[in-house]
């Protein structure tokens, strides 16, 4: 799925504990115009409200991970 | 300022508990002391109560207590009256105060006891973390990725600064207002101010909001006696307040249900609904407690009521308009759940305690000429919102 990104957060400590990596979550409005929520670890240095993204969701139960587009 | 509406209830009393961590107490005591001090300051006893209704979220999970109600009634002596307990997330406590106006404007009690408790401290933060984040919908996408309360207002802030052009430094003015607030208020989990610059040098929590823009885990409960105005009449109620209206909606249940993120639109359905049922307009409200569990939180808040227009909100509590003092309408005097803290299931009841103190003329952090309260209670996502209009009698 493809979308662009309505904004997102780096969360410092959450779910994993504070001694985690920072992860990011994301809100995308998808190309349908429907909202979808992602996930996005390593380099967040792209992040940026505007941006295309690519949505994966290999739907095992996994959280679906963003991407640059 | 010639209000029309007909007022049926009023509180007739109040109790609070100091908000922090009360580690020699339990749940059920911290409910019990708030009920008995609500009692003791209606100057009625527990044989008066006809029920007694508690909000509370995470009494099983944290508190280790379920049954909450049924125990609060034994423990303040009120024999078989009934008993309920409301549930909706951090609205809880506002929740079981509707009930109760709703059932003695229904006629079906005259007297009825509201309860607000929580006790969070005791348990690990990540599993108070852990059980807060589950106010969603688990099966959204959010919740599966991680979400967690500080980031969705973190997401909202991320929005507001990019809609509004707001610096992000601006975040910290909210806090430091409202810790300079609770700074006066003796039942506040945060009686200590905070300069900008510690706020903006506090470690990240979920970018852009830092440790200060986050309220804290906290225990505590607050009660109140509500009343039907014949019965406050005939028994010679010492200062009640009047109760105007009540509003409560639901909403988006996830982050990805919203269809704005500077907004939060069960707040504005629950707050339209109060005004028109009390015939009054936000112009008309001189302090509000509003439910700032995150600094941006206070933004959303003040725009979604109406206190001030969109975009407005960062711009006029960095100018001051919203401290004591400082405009019409006084914003979080108590210290807000910044500062006051933030047992859930008791803010409700808490904020209501605030601004009965407020019409009584009792507030630690007094509003001069305060006439016309409101109380603006918000659950996970803006799931439930719960609005409550008072006015002095």
């Amino acid at each position: 799925m493809t979308g662009t990104i309505t904004s997102f957060t780096i969360i410092h400590i959450g779910s994993q504990g504070p001694e985690a990596s920072p992860y990011a979550v994301v809100v995308a409005q998808a190309d349908d115009g429907a909202s979808r929520a992602a996930r996005a670890d390593g380099d967040l240095s792209w992040l940026a409200i505007g941006t295309p993204v690519d949505i994966v969701d290999d739907g095992d139960g996994a959280p679906a991970q963003c991407r640059p587009r | 300022m010639g209000r029309v509406v007909v007022v049926r209830s009023q509180v007739v009393g109040y109790g609070q508990t100091p908000f922090g961590r009360a580690e020699d107490k339990t749940l059920a005591d911290l409910a019990a002391q708030a009920a008995q001090d609500a009692l003791e300051s209606a100057g009625v006893g527990a044989d008066a109560v006809e029920a007694i209704f508690v909000g509370t979220y995470a009494g099983v999970a944290l508190g280790r207590q379920g049954f909450l109600a049924a125990v609060v009634a034994s423990r303040v002596g009120a024999g078989s009256v009934p008993v309920m307990a409301a549930e909706g997330a951090c609205a809880s406590g506002t929740l079981a105060f509707h009930q109760a106006v709703a059932a003695i404007e229904a006629g079906v009690h005259d007297v009825v006891l509201v309860v607000g408790a929580e006790k969070m401290t005791s348990a690990p933060t990540a599993e108070v973390t852990s059980v807060l984040a589950s106010a969603t919908d688990t099966a959204s996408g959010s919740y599966r990725a991680g979400l967690t309360f500080p980031g969705f207002f973190a997401l909202l802030a991320r929005r507001y600064l990019h809609e509004y052009g707001v610096d992000a430094d601006q975040l910290a003015d909210v806090s430091v207002k409202n810790r300079s607030h609770g700074a006066h208020n003796p039942y506040a989990h945060f009686q200590k101010p905070i300069t900008r610059e510690e706020a903006l040098g506090a470690r990240p929590i979920a970018e852009p909001l830092r440790l200060f823009d986050c309220s804290p885990v906290s225990d505590g409960a607050a009660a109140l006696v509500v009343a039907s105005k014949e019965w406050a009449r005939a028994h010679g109620a010492v200062r009640p307040v009047d109760i105007l209206a009540t509003g409560l909606a639901s909403g988006p249940v996830s982050a990805e249900d919203l269809e704005s993120f500077v907004s939060l639109p069960a707040v504005v359905t629950a707050a339209d609904a109060a005004f028109a049922r009390a015939g009054i307009t936000p112009a008309d409200v001189d302090v509000a407690e509003v439910h700032d569990c995150f600094t941006v939180a206070e933004w959303i808040a003040l725009e979604d009521l109406g206190l001030f227009e969109r975009g407005a909100a960062a711009a006029a509590t960095s100018d001051g308009v919203t401290h004591v003092g400082g405009g019409s309408c006084t914003i979080n005097p108590s210290g807000g759940l910044l500062s006051k803290g933030h047992p859930v299931g008791a803010t409700g009841a808490a904020q209501l305690v605030e601004i009965v103190r407020q019409m009584r003329g009792e507030s630690h952090n007094q509003v001069d000429g305060a006439d016309v309260g409101l109380a603006h209670n918000v659950g996970g996502t803006g799931g439930v919102a719960a609005i409550t209009l008072l006015a002095a009698a």
